[in-house]
């Protein structure tokens, strides 16, 4: 008797350690990957290993080469370890930044960062975690591609005995950024909340406005402002 | 805002911010579990994730092993959830809940937590409590530990549900690939 074979999902990785502890903390990870890997039925994983970040600019010029973006964006996902060095910097003096770069050119709109405190001893105050502790588990999302950060690139006028940075909020910005907030909390507790400085920035008080349009879209997901 | 993530951290579920605003708050908030090294972070787009620990390259910190690599392991588990098939999902899950009976045990503190455990070794006993061993077996220096059954932290739902639920937000799972996306 022959049994058909299972169906196998193949999942194309690319690994960037970059530089600084990245390499030692993706190792790590990769151990446990691997080992998780051995627990799972259906899914393989293959990996492609590129040279990003700031090491890599000091080599080539360039901590982000055209070419390595287009073969990581060829990848299902991409585990990164670190790409920054302060002491890399352009002529103008602004560090090189591939990590706000690799967020940018694939449009990686937001960013989820879970927080969970996981032992009692890692909190730095008293009462939270552990059996008779409160909780601390949250998530912020953050938007990734304006914001204070939407102009850092452009070229400024030398000479001047002051410098901007624009605070950049645009409806389509902030609409995704908000929508998928709202759709994280549906599988949460249920509760969206929305830090701002609306009170004194009119770019503030449009993400305030669209965040309020976009509420109504979740009626069960009840939200705060703060 | 700031004050009130100080005063009732245990009050908040999702926050949603601008750019600069959500840099300051996630250190901020890091600072609350432990630090950057235990803070996992995912960058998403309609089509692309990227998963990285929140720490950065910390030039000062790198080169004898004493950085702390879980929130590598972890941002591992949010692109499993993020992949969006179920195996990948039950992966997640699988590490987060070895991560929490790993770090269960104060032997195996890292060092910016202060404690001993090497990055190099902070891996090993999160592979055991995969591998359903014992965390101590590899550490024949300390006596057996009785199985340390995973910590459901507060509530039912974890982290990982909710990047999984984010994953869900596309009409099919992230893997296979779509064809569009080659052909970009």
């Amino acid at each position: 008797m022959v049994f058909p074979l299972p169906s196998m999902t193949t999942c194309r990785i690319a690994v960037l350690a970059g530089g600084g502890i990245g390499p030692e903390v993706v190792n790590e990870s990769f151990k446990v990957r691997q080992t998780v890997e051995t627990k799972l039925h259906e899914v393989r994983f293959t990996f492609e290993r590129c040279s990003v970040g700031a090491g890599e600019g000091l080599k080539n010029g360039d901590p982000l080469p055209a070419s390595a973006l287009e073969r990581v964006q060829a990848c299902d996902a991409i585990p990164l370890g670190a790409m920054g060095l302060p002491s890399v910097r352009w002529p103008s003096g602004v560090e090189m930044t591939p990590q706000i770069d690799v967020r940018e050119k694939p449009d990686l709109y937001y960013g989820v960062r879970p927080i969970k405190l996981h032992r009692e001893t890692h909190s730095p105050f008293k009462g939270y975690g552990g059996a008779g502790g409160k909780p601390v588990d949250f998530v912020v999302i953050r938007e990734n591609c304006e914001g204070l950060f939407s102009e850092w690139l452009t070229s400024r006028p030398a000479g001047r005995d002051h410098e901007t940075d624009t605070m950049k909020i645009t409806r389509r910005g902030a609409e995704r950024v908000c929508r998928e907030a709202f759709k994280l909390s549906c599988s949460r507790r249920q509760c969206c909340t929305r830090v701002d400085k609306a009170n004194v920035l009119p770019s503030m008080a449009v993400l305030r406005k669209i965040f309020d349009e976009v509420a109504a879209e979740f009626p069960d997901v009840q939200t705060d402002r703060v | 805002m700031a004050l009130f993530l100080v005063h009732c951290p245990h009050a908040f579920d999702a926050m949603v911010t601008e750019n600069m605003f959500g840099d300051i708050l996630s250190d901020l908030a890091a600072g609350l579990i432990g630090g950057m090294g235990m803070a996992p972070s995912a960058d998403l787009g309609d089509d692309y994730g990227l998963f990285q620990p929140s720490c950065g390259a910390a030039p000062t910190v790198a080169g004898p092993g004493i950085a702390n690599p879980i929130a590598t392991i972890l941002s591992v588990a949010m692109m499993l959830a993020w992949l969006d098939h179920p195996e990948t999902i039950r992966g997640a899950r699988l590490i987060e809940r070895a991560v929490g009976t790993m770090l269960a045990d104060p032997a195996h503190r890292a060092v910016d937590l202060g404690g001993k455990t090497s990055a190099t070794r902070m891996g090993d006993p999160v592979c055991a409590a995969l591998s359903g061993k014992s965390c101590a077996s590899l550490f024949p220096c300390f006596p057996p530990l009785p199985h340390v059954p995973p910590p459901m932290l507060h509530g039912a739902i974890s982290s990982m549900d909710a990047i999984s639920a984010v994953g869900k937000s596309s009409a099919a799972s992230r893997v296979p690939k779509p064809t569009s996306k080659t052909a970009r």
